[in-house]
């Protein structure tokens, strides 16, 4: 049972039908007092509480707070199933010029909120440091406390990468699929390249150190997802986002997804997370998943309403930005490629004409589980979000039904084994669950007494 | 306010209380005011001048005392008194109108007097000469037993000084839905610092020595909540409450999601904290296991924590950070051990009334 407050507990059918017949008892009764379900009036902790976490799981931050940037669609490696589908190397006119560089600092100065992150994506962005170099002075003086994060394949660690990341807000993301096999087969074809790209990684993770060093992997071959946490935990990186490959931009063609994928992800990934639960029980250098690690978040910290793959409303435009190497506005990273691929087109204006109004506010009616006719009757809503990008991109259209598509089938999957925990009292997943919320991996008082009984 | 001792021999006259804000002459001072002599004890002059009435007095001072420039101090000429009000390189500037209070907390580290300082006029000409954007303290005793005067000062003062910000301690015990309106309307400026003993109403209300304590607390916090208060929830740790740290976060997490931040605060060791200390203070430094599965739990509710007077060796090292620089200057101090503490510039330190022989167990840098 939950309500919009994202208050919850478990109970029999039994008392599901008490409530329903009103015969509720004194016990009952103070339970869902003390679970904010039921209050006395509106001048009580219990309604107050009640009124502002709802209204907070609803709150988006209203100026930008992240904005992905595409210096250049350049690349010099051709992944299967690369998301963004890239320009060759040598290609020309794929990079911001210096006026788009003017302009954003500009634009930064006028939207941004104080605590910006800012992510250089590509291509592979790292073809233009001189780019990096320039917007991370410029933005540090504007917005002091901007942090900056380079997606990179490490197939070069520069000097002049060095150098960028002698600045302790500069973070370093990177792919790392796995064994070095499977890292060869999906990315780099040649074991020289990839014993490179392992050199690279670990010099990076020894110079700056763990904590500013993240790595995902694109998993493929859902058989492989045990071997893809065992490489990252030997490689000494303690968290881990299990994500499936999604096929985007060119390959959407040639990859068509089917049911029986999602079915397939959905069993891979729960195996994945009871193996994370036993592992983080016996060793003593535990790991975290960041999808089990942003559903609790969403179920126990309302108002973590920054991450935009999971949140409701999710309005675009607003705190989150794609910024193409053309100097055109997306709301998403997928939005951009289902342009560029002709699908639909989804710019939201450009750096040098501003933002498309219009069209943010269409998108923006839909994008809202509140209205969704599946979501409504869904006892997950307050925690769930609502991506409709997402379901032009799979499914072509915004009026396909909710409960059919990837998003929900995943999502309820996984809020779906967390609560089943839960309920059970699980403790070895409860020790997980404090660890992925910021406690230490120990029983807390913090998560029991959900249940009604 | 802090009594200053110094003799106040003045030239003019003057007889009721008034209000110098210290300038220093050296720099050239361009009003033209008449003369008057502040004569310190021992030994010590320093010469200011100020012209009477209303309106803005500033006194000039000889640099060998040990005063700052933009000091304000009240003067009581008829008993020859003067306060200092506000000191700008402070840390915890308060004022103090009232030292009654209807609770009698354990701990209480001011324990309360039958007596008065009502001087509206006088506070209000002085807060209206604070620097831009001051942060300033309002204690007792407790406040609110003057509720109508100080909503009248802070009305007063916010209107024409929308910048400054009070930080009011208060038991919460005297707010009722009639002053929503009222409330609202200054809660911008206000940070109420509020204590919460125990989740427990009979723990509770047997710390504060109130009955019923616990219950009036939670009506005034729908009101605070309703008139959009920034609240300061405080629980001072004790052996009496070290078992409900995590109910307590728990009931913050359940009820009030809507506060600023928790503060857990050790125990200062004075006033009423004295009588029989060792039964109240608990030394966190031998055993962290309470503290930090509420703190855990805190991370876990995502409820804001901050702690107040943990002197940083004695705070498990994941959770330093939480830790705040949280005594008034005035009353601070460092061991012997702190010299050469790396940490130093980062941590609460003790308070000056701190016996050591009957403190901390395990404290310094080798804790670190
Ligand atoms: S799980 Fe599905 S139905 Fe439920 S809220 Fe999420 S998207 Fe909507
Ligand atoms: S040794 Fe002193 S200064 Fe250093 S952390 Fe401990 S109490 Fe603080």
């Amino acid at each position: 049972m939950t309500n919009d407050a994202g208050n919850f507990f478990f109970g029999s059918s039994e008392i599901v039908q008490r409530l329903k017949e009103n015969s509720i008892e004194p016990f009952f009764e103070r339970f869902l007092f003390k679970k904010n379900f039921a209050f006395n009036n509106k001048n009580s902790l219990e309604y107050s509480s009640y009124a502002f976490n709802s209204a907070l799981r609803r709150l988006t931050p209203n100026k930008l707070k992240y904005i992905l940037v595409i210096p250049t669609l350049r690349c010099d490696l051709s992944c299967t199933y690369c998301q963004v589908s890239r320009a060759s190397i040598k290609a020309k006119s794929f990079d911001w010029c210096d006026e788009t560089v003017d302009r954003f600092i500009d634009f930064v100065n006028e939207y941004a909120d104080t605590e910006l992150k800012i992510e250089f994506q590509g291509g592979e962005p790292t073809l233009r440091l001189d780019l990096i170099k320039k917007i991370v002075d410029e933005v540090s003086k504007i917005r002091p406390s901007s942090t900056f994060i380079i997606c990179t394949n490490l197939q070069n660690y520069s000097k002049e990468l060095k150098n960028i990341l002698h600045n302790k807000n500069v973070q370093i993301s990177t792919s790392l699929d796995g064994s070095k096999k499977l890292h060869t087969q999906n990315r780099t074809k040649k074991m020289t390249s990839t014993e490179k790209f392992f050199t690279n990684l670990r010099e990076v993770i020894k110079d700056i150190g763990h904590h500013r060093v993240s790595a995902l992997p694109t998993i493929s071959d859902f058989d492989q997802i045990m071997d893809v946490i065992k490489t990252y935990h030997s490689m000494g990186l303690n968290e881990v986002f299990l994500r499936p490959v999604n096929y985007q931009g060119f390959a959407r063609k040639k990859h068509k997804e089917s049911k029986n994928d999602v079915e397939k992800w959905i069993k891979a990934y729960c195996k994945a997370i009871d193996y994370i639960i036993e592992h983080n029980e016996t060793e003593d250098q535990k790991i975290i998943e960041t999808n089990l690690a942003i559903h609790l978040r969403r179920i126990f910290h309302p108002g973590q309403n920054g991450y935009v793959d999971l949140r409701s409303p999710n309005p675009v435009a607003q705190d989150y930005l794609v910024i193409n190497y053309d100097g055109s506005f997306y709301p998403t990273d997928e939005a951009r490629m289902l342009t560029r691929i002709g699908l639909i087109d989804l710019r939201i204006g450009s750096i040098k004409d501003g933002m498309d109004l219009e069209k943010i506010n269409s998108l923006n009616q839909a994008q809202d589980n509140k209205n969704d006719k599946a979501c409504k009757n869904c006892a997950l809503q307050p925690f769930c979000g609502v991506d409709i990008i997402d379901k032009i991109s799979r499914y072509q259209t915004v009026d396909y039904p909710t409960e059919k598509t990837y998003f929900c089938q995943f999502h309820m999957a996984v809020f779906t084994k967390i609560f089943d925990l839960f309920s059970k009292g699980d403790i070895r997943f409860l020790k997980t669950a404090s660890l992925h919320l910021g406690g230490t991996y120990a029983l807390s008082p913090a998560l029991a007494g959900f249940n009604c009984d | 306010m802090i009594d200053l001792n110094i003799n106040l021999d003045l030239l003019e006259g003057a007889s009721s209380p008034i209000v110098v804000k210290l300038a220093d002459l050296t720099k050239g001072c361009k009003k033209k005011p008449d003369m008057v002599k502040v004569r310190c004890s021992p030994n010590r002059s320093i010469f200011g001048n100020w012209c009477s009435g209303e309106e803005e007095v500033s006194i000039g001072f000889s640099p060998k005392f040990n005063i700052e420039e933009g000091e304000i101090w009240l003067i009581f000429p008829a008993e020859n008194k003067a306060k200092r009000f506000f000191r700008p390189s402070s840390n915890s500037n308060t004022l103090l109108f009232t030292e009654r209070c209807d609770q009698k907390c354990i701990m209480c580290s001011q324990p309360p007097k039958n007596k008065d300082y009502l001087y509206w006029d006088l506070y209000f000409s002085a807060l209206k000469e604070l620097p831009n954007k001051t942060f300033f303290g309002i204690s007792g005793g407790e406040p609110l037993l003057e509720k109508e005067q100080l909503f009248e000062l802070l009305r007063k003062v916010i209107s024409i000084r929308p910048d400054l910000k009070f930080h009011i301690l208060t038991n919460a015990q005297h707010f009722s839905s009639d002053d929503i309106s009222e409330l609202t309307s200054l809660n911008k400026n206000i940070l109420w610092g509020i204590p919460l003993y125990s989740t427990n109403d009979a723990i509770h209300d047997k710390i504060v020595g109130k009955k019923g304590a616990f219950e009036n607390l939670l009506g005034s916090m729908t009101v605070l909540y309703q008139s959009g208060a920034q609240i300061e929830l405080r629980t001072v740790l004790l052996q009496q409450n070290v078992g409900y740290l995590s109910h307590i976060v728990n009931f913050i997490a359940d009820k009030m999601p809507w506060i600023s931040y928790w503060a857990l605060m050790q125990l200062e060791p004075i006033g009423f904290a004295r009588i029989e200390f060792l039964e109240k203070f608990y030394d966190h430094s031998q055993n962290f296991e309470l503290v930090k599965l509420a703190l855990d739990s805190a991370k876990i509710r995502g409820v804001t924590t901050k702690l107040y007077n943990f002197p940083s060796c004695t705070v498990n090292k994941p959770y330093r950070e939480l830790s705040n620089k949280s005594i008034s200057d005035w009353k601070n101090k460092f061991l012997d051990i702190c010299s050469g503490c790396k940490e130093k510039q980062h941590c609460s330190g003790f308070f000056e009334w701190y016996n050591h022989t009957i403190g901390y167990q395990n404290l310094g840098t080798k804790y670190l």
